[in-house]
């Protein structure tokens, strides 16, 4: 299987960097810029599988106007954009899909649904049913 | 139904029994003769007073004290002139507020209605002050709540990235656990985050710590603590310092209060630079201003009809975004230490931005005086604000100010 190709925008280095090698665990090819309209420009020279912006870092308006040069600059890619976990999920944004900013677990989930289960998150699959079944197995019958 | 206290400073006896019996007719009234100054001001003194009557003679001995009496207590009492015939045209071009009507002796029947109105009014007066009293309590109140709300939303903020970058590290960790090198290096930076996360808590308490005296605080001391509160939010965005310091002034304040109006002005100036820029911290001394500060950004710029209504409360250039408290707040602050605001604003693509400038001074001869009126009419509601315009039409000249 090809490996996913994922670009992450954000501001903030030291979580842009622990993204990367979170998504680089799951097999992915991570390319990473600031969440400025000229570094995604400067990005986008080349396919990407998915855009990962986060809207806490640089702003819900400003992430949705990332979300709309992306799809100018190259439609047919996927965009999931991060936003708060207090709000609710925007009913009319450019994002194919909106991701509550929750923690690791969650995020490489819903990325992994996008992108029809490229993503190797096997090993954390595999811990989060040994989870399911020791607490099944502390349950009183 | 209470009685109403009236006293009626009268050097005519007559007069004094005529008002009494065409009040005591009409009204549940305790009615005081004085017949001096002396005795009218212990009058005043030994309780609350609905109403003054006086005449001609003791009329602006009386304002007088009334008027001393409002300063001191906030508590108006109303006054009747009563007065005869001929003083009556005389008096009448008289306009002190707290005349509220005169009468003269040929008019007695009408004296009843003047007084329960004057007294009607007056009340109406008093309660409308204290609805006005309670809404300023509630205004101050909901200012500190809003200032509470900034501290927890920035240090909201401010931990979120590192506390993601905690879960993500440690996230890591358990999928690698069969590499200890791995692990360890994941743990070397969460322990960084960490680390991060406890610099961050600690600059913004020591940030938001006031004391509750006056002291001397440095401008720059100020300035820098302020640098150190947003680092991370200048660092993300890539926003330049460019750092000025050519005075040590220090002035007599709360260093709270003056950390809470610059800081707004450094926050709004980071709002304005998205994608980033140089902020100017400058910091001298001029011949008018010592010290001067001016804190000047290259952000988007402020629009023109934005300009004259800066500082007003609740108004806001944020849309959503903003409460319109910030530069309200700064505004107060720095007219609490009579300092004046000039700010310089600029759209234009290329050459956009905003620089404040803060003129503290004990000179007030040439930074109070309002530059024309047309100018203070756009910023009534602090005659210390000045606001201007770079390169277009400027709106006020002789400074030599650009934005950075």
């Amino acid at each position: 299987m090809n490996r996913p190709r994922i670009l992450i925008l954000n501001d903030d280095r030291r979580l842009l960097e622990t993204r990367k090698m979170l998504l680089q665990d799951c097999g992915a090819e991570v390319f990473t810029a600031r969440g400025s309209e000229e570094s995604l420009r400067a990005t986008l020279n080349d396919p990407v599988d998915l855009v990962l912006i986060d809207a806490t870092n640089v702003g819900l308006e400003h992430g949705e106007k990332l979300c709309a040069l992306v799809k100018s600059l190259r439609p047919p890619e996927c965009i999931a954009l991060l936003v708060k976990p207090e709000i609710g999920i925007p009913t009319e944004t450019i994002a194919d899909r909106v991701i509550h900013r929750t923690g690791p677990r969650r995020m490489l989930v819903e990325i992994n649904e996008l992108l029809d289960g490229r993503l190797d998150v096997e090993l954390w699959e595999k811990k989060a049913d040994d989870e399911d079944e020791d607490r099944s197995m502390g349950e009183p019958t | 139904m209470t009685r109403m206290k009236i006293v009626q400073w009268e050097n005519q006896p007559e007069r004094f029994l005529s008002a009494k019996q065409v009040l005591q007719q009409n009204m549940a009234a305790e009615h005081i003769a004085v017949g001096s100054a002396e005795a009218f001001r212990s009058s005043l003194e030994s309780g609350p007073v609905d109403l003054v009557l006086a005449s001609g003679s003791v009329l602006a001995d009386a304002v007088a004290q009334l008027s001393a009496l409002e300063e001191a207590e906030h508590r108006r009492i109303p006054l009747i002139a009563f007065v005869s015939t001929e003083d009556k045209s005389r008096l009448l071009a008289t306009s002190d507020p707290i005349v509220f009507d005169v009468i003269d002796i040929s008019e007695l029947d009408r004296l009843p209605f003047s007084v329960t109105r004057a007294v009607a009014l007056n009340n109406s007066r008093e309660a409308t002050n204290s609805e006005l009293e309670a809404a300023k309590e509630l205004l101050l109140s909901s200012q500190k709540s809003v200032a509470i709300g900034r501290l927890l939303v920035s240090i909201a903020h401010e931990i979120n990235n590192p506390l993601e970058a905690i879960a993500n590290l440690l996230f890591l960790g358990q999928r690698n656990v069969s590499d200890p090198e791995q692990v360890a290096r994941c743990l070397r930076m969460a322990e960084g985050e960490l680390q991060r996360v406890g610099d961050i808590t600690k600059q913004i308490l020591h940030f938001h710590r006031d004391t509750k005296t006056v002291q001397e605080v440095r401008l720059d001391d100020v300035l820098e603590s302020i640098v150190s509160l947003y680092r991370n939010r200048l660092e993300m965005r890539q926003i330049e310092i460019v750092r000025q310091y050519r005075s040590q002034a220090s002035i007599l304040a709360h260093p709270g209060e003056l950390r809470q109006a610059f800081s707004n002005l450094v926050a709004n100036a980071i709002d304005a630079m998205p994608h980033g820029g140089k902020l100017t911290l400058r910091l001298r001394d001029t011949r008018h201003c010592k010290p001067s500060v001016t804190i000047a950004d290259q952000g988007h710029g402020i629009a023109p009809e934005a300009l004259p209504r800066l500082g007003e409360l609740l108004f806001t250039t944020k849309g959503e975004g903003g409460t319109g408290f910030g530069l309200w707040v700064t505004y107060q602050i720095l007219k609490k230490y009579g300092a004046s605001v000039r700010v310089h604003s600029s759209t234009r693509l290329g050459r956009s931005g905003t620089t404040f400038m803060l003129c503290f001074s004990d000179s007030d001869s040439v930074v109070v005086k309002r530059e024309d009126e047309s100018l203070s009419q756009m910023s009534p509601r602090d005659p210390l604000a000045r606001v201007g315009r770079d390169d277009r039409g400027t709106l006020e000249g002789g400074h030599n100010a650009k934005t950075a």
